[in-house]
């Protein structure tokens, strides 16, 4: 027995297993966004290191 | 309280690196200095420093992995399996041969039922070909029907693929992530026994601490003579460098991306990653997302673990040096992408180091490169001898020969390279490891030839990964090329398509050095003449081999998922000529379809 994947094939396969639940279970979690890099500030400059490496496009 | 020996070990390999680049760089001084100072010499001091360090390090990981653990290692944790908590495969994919990626979920199922794990899977896609989308539908209804999986094995696919496999992990555990304990994360060419889940859950069951468990996957599958020297190689060495690595890292450990188990709660609070600012390739979704997890659970106060001894892990690699280059930019990008994270707030100083050793891995390609060229242009400009410093001096003096310090450096530096693996070698020749790769002479016939293929290969890599990095640094994208896994030869054209700028440049490099400074020749032909063989040595390295070079235990008493993943496979495309009756019933059974 051959496996063909061609969607005709398997129609009606497929029609019968979406009636059924493809999708994991809902079950919600929350997770919060993290911060990793410094909130930029308006006022700060630019530190020797960041100016240095600016081309890097890091800072 | 138990004793942690984390901070000793990290003591000893710090000190060792250290010993190691400060005796490299005196005596490359001693010798470069004999003709005067000047600041080639200061360069190429500094650049020896940095380089034997790094060469040292990794020589440290692996002389730290040799003693073996305790034969209790981990035993008693493992054998406490609890079924109550709930657990979830999840295997993330993109652009994947649904065929190969949905019988290896099946023959899973299979040895998980066999196993007692109680256990859900769930397929994550990213996949935005409609074609492939539309196969993997086909190749998922399949796998219901043959497993009897409806409402135990799920399948969705995200509108968009944001944040990549990172994100599309997020979505999941946003969206389900309430209903389980514990995750199995794995990538679409993973392969894990029933028995190896049952002993990570336990783990973790055991541990309340304990954020993510890594194992160590060896590869399997492998046919090319590149393929199946890294196939060796992962089996071979890399549970001892894992081993070291496991006892500097303490409870700060790794996460490679897969073949892993985490506790959802403890992944969901420490790692919703951000998109950088910017644009990439520094800006952002972040690549190599699995070292920032890593260091997110660690920062929340979670154990990230790597265990080398659960053994069951598989995954496939790549078959020619082309794929594996092509993997290799992807994660240049993702490690340098890393250095906007080193002053991440809170983290622990280990995790930043550990940033720093992935930028280092891919910026050391092209310091040693720094390195020729600064010994090049140092003996260039270095004045001629002069043999009567003093007026009316009847004798010349030569200048003193410094030839040996110079043998000493390249012996130092070969050795850090190789004395680790022969330690290997004897240490397994001396316990019967051995026997599982052949005997101790077949072993030993692969040690070397291993040393000699990554030794002919580490110029070409060189190149690869230099340029990688001038990409980078220079603002160019590489993107998240799919995964090129199975057959990969490649043809002497292609490889002259694919390297001849490495060539062009080994040529010219030779030629320039013969030209000015022909006495620096002869150390630059182990570098040069590679760079010249690349296209022979892309092609010859993807050619199919026999399974008389590297042995592994892998390959001489294959695990039964993977033989069950195989006869699966062969039925399901149709290259089986032993098809059992109804092996469908099998896979229903939870008995493993061989």
């Amino acid at each position: 027995m051959s496996f063909d994947l061609s969607i005709e094939n398997d129609k009606q396969d497929i029609t019968a297993y979406e009636a059924s639940a493809w999708e994991p279970p809902l079950a919600p979690l929350d997770m919060p966004r993290q911060q990793l890099e410094a909130e930029p500030r308006a006022d700060r400059r630019p530190g020797l290191l960041a100016r240095a490496f600016s081309f890097l496009h890091v800072a | 309280m138990r004793f942690d020996p984390t901070p000793l070990y990290r003591l000893a390999a710090i000190l060792f690196a250290l010993v190691a680049a400060i005796t490299a760089t005196v005596l490359l001084a001693e010798a470069a200095v004999e003709d005067g100072l000047d600041v080639w010499d200061v360069v190429r001091a500094f650049l020896i420093f940095v380089t034997t360090a790094w060469l040292s390090w990794g020589a440290a990981m692996a002389l730290l992995g040799l003693a073996p653990r305790p034969k209790s290692f981990g035993k008693a944790e493992r054998a406490l399996y609890r079924p109550g908590d709930s657990c979830v495969v999840l295997v993330p994919i993109c652009n994947e041969d649904p065929v190969q990626t949905f019988a290896r979920i099946a023959v899973m199922d299979a040895s998980m039922r066999a196993a007692g794990v109680v256990s859900d899977i769930a397929v994550l896609s990213d996949t935005r070909d409609e074609d492939n989308f539309r196969a993997e539908r086909a190749a998922f209804a399949r796998l219901l029907q043959e497993t009897d999986g409806a409402g135990r094995i799920y399948y969705r696919r995200r509108q968009d693929n944001r944040g990549r496999k990172a994100g599309n992990i997020e979505d999941f555990i946003r969206n389900s992530g309430g209903a389980y304990e514990f995750a199995v994360i794995l990538d679409a060419d993973s392969l894990m026994e029933g028995q190896t889940i049952r002993q990570m859950i336990a783990r973790m069951q055991a541990d309340p601490n304990m954020g993510l468990l890594q194992t160590l996957p060896k590869i399997t599958g492998s046919t090319s003579l590149f393929g199946r020297a890294q196939q060796f190689a992962a089996s071979f060495f890399s549970p001892v460098f894992s081993r070291g690595l496991a006892r500097m890292q303490g409870k700060t450990g790794p996460f490679w991306g897969h073949n892993a188990i985490i506790r959802v709660k403890a992944f969901a609070e420490s790692c919703a990653l951000p998109p950088l600012a910017g644009k990439p390739p520094f800006g952002g979704h972040i690549l190599s997302h699995d070292y920032v997890e890593a260091a997110l659970l660690a920062r929340a106060g979670w154990t990230v673990q790597v265990d080398e001894t659960i053994e069951g892990s598989f995954e496939e690699g790549p078959d020619n040096i082309l794929a594996f280059a092509k993997r290799d930019r992807r994660w240049c990008q993702g490690n340098l992408q890393h250095i906007r994270l080193l002053t991440a707030p809170g983290l622990r100083a280990w995790s930043r180091f550990v940033f720093v050793q992935g930028i280092f891995a891919y910026i050391v390609s092209l310091i040693w490169g720094l390195f020729l060229i600064a010994s090049v242009i140092a003996t260039i400009m270095a004045p001629l001898p002069d043999y009567f410093p003093d007026p009316y001096q009847l004798f010349p003096v030569f200048p003193s020969d410094r030839t040996q310090q110079i043998i000493a450096l390249g012996i130092g530096i070969f050795g850090l390279l190789v004395v680790p693996k022969l330690a290997i070698l004897g240490i397994s020749a001396a316990s019967g490891r051995a026997r599982g790769y052949g005997g101790a002479g077949k072993l030993a016939a692969s040690v070397v030839i291993e040393l000699l293929l990554s030794s002919m290969m580490a110029p070409v890599m060189l190149m690869y990964q230099s340029k990688a990095v001038l990409q980078v640094l220079s603002g160019r994208d590489g993107g998240w090329p799919a995964n090129q896994r199975g057959e990969g030869r490649l043809s002497l054209a292609e490889g002259f398509a694919a390297t001849a700028w490495i060539q062009v440049f080994g040529a010219a490099a030779l030629a320039l050095v013969w030209y000015i400074a022909p006495e620096l020749l002869i150390w630059m032909l182990p570098v040069g003449v590679p760079m010249l063989l690349a296209p022979w040595i892309i092609s010859l390295s993807s050619q199919p081999i026999g399974r008389g070079l590297f042995v592994s235990p892998e390959e001489t008493a294959p695990s039964e998922v993977v033989l069950a993943y195989r006869a699966l496979l062969a039925r399901w495309t149709g290259t089986d000529t032993t098809e059992p009756a109804d092996t469908s019933t099998g896979l229903q059974n939870g008995a493993a379809p061989a």
